[in-house]
């Protein structure tokens, strides 16, 4: 069983890197050449189709380490850990490329590089616990309580997300709340829909190799523990 | 009020962060591959 997941997840990677590709090469076409500029902001508009998409891979890779880790919690699977830990590795590595991308956005239409806004604070709070998750994970020695003690934090970690989300509904923010589709050009739509659906095939390929990772790690760990001791 | 620098930034971090990671993480996987193995291969 544990084997036939293993191949199905390493399957899926393969194919989703394959697709990754040529989507972000077509994203990056419409978003860079064929959509419209926005009619307020100009070029610098164009920004969005990096900026969201970040966050549309960091909400995939993050809810992936919040349902992997009740999984873990509840059947002790181990390979639910790994995904955890793949989820969680590869949601880091998004949102702070948002979080950086939304900066170079901020400084020309807002002025600033970052300010203590709801949706910014509360994102890098989320940030912070996950960065948290991973060193909890580095400095813990024993198999079985960093796999526990990690559920445990990305579960809470992930609290903080449907937090973000409503952030710029719960509060007053500078962050525009979320926009419709049919106030929007339709180019600029496409162009959006697009990359989302580059940057979760991108997650997805990175998500799968570093669930590879975490096996072979652990396939090297417990040979070290228990020699003669080998993983399916 | 031309801000094509700040575009040009933001597409520019995003494709070496996501670079730079997916190359380290193939380099970790290959050695991770080559320890396992070895392990193995030694128990």
């Amino acid at each position: 069983m544990r084997t036939v997941s293993w191949i199905s997840i390493q399957r899926l990677g393969k194919v989703a890197g394959l697709l990754a590709l040529p989507s972000l090469a077509i994203g990056l076409y419409l978003g860079l050449v064929w959509a419209p500029p926005d009619a307020m902001m100009g070029n610098v508009q164009r920004i969005m189709y990096v900026h969201f998409p970040s966050w549309i891979a960091t909400a995939l890779a993050y809810v992936t380490a919040f349902v992997c880790s009740i999984l873990y919690l509840v059947r002790r699977r181990e390979s639910y850990d790994y995904l955890a830990q793949a989820g969680v590795e590869v949601g880091v590595l998004f949102n702070t490329t948002g979080l950086i991308t939304g900066s170079i956005w901020g400084r020309p239409t807002w002025g600033v590089w970052w300010t203590w806004d709801p949706r910014l604070t509360t994102t890098a709070i989320m940030l912070v616990i996950f960065v948290g998750y991973l060193l909890v994970r580095a400095f813990l020695e024993d198999l079985d309580a960093r796999a526990r003690v990690g559920a445990l934090v990305a579960i809470m970690g992930f609290v903080t997300l449907p937090v973000v989300y409503f952030s710029v509904r719960w509060w007053r923010t500078l962050h525009q709340p979320q926009s419709s589709p049919s106030t929007v050009d339709p180019r600029m739509v496409l162009a959006l829909r697009v990359m989302m659906i580059a940057f979760a095939l991108t997650a997805s390929y990175l998500m799968s190799r570093r669930y590879e990772l975490a096996r072979l790690e652990a396939a090297a760990e417990r040979a070290e523990v228990e020699p003669g001791m080998t993983d399916g | 009020m031309d801000n094509g620098g700040f575009v040009v930034a933001a597409y520019v971090v995003t494709a070496v962060l996501l670079s730079l990671y997916t190359w380290r993480l193939a380099r970790r996987v290959r050695q991770a591959r080559d320890v396992a193995t070895g392990k193995l291969r030694g128990a």
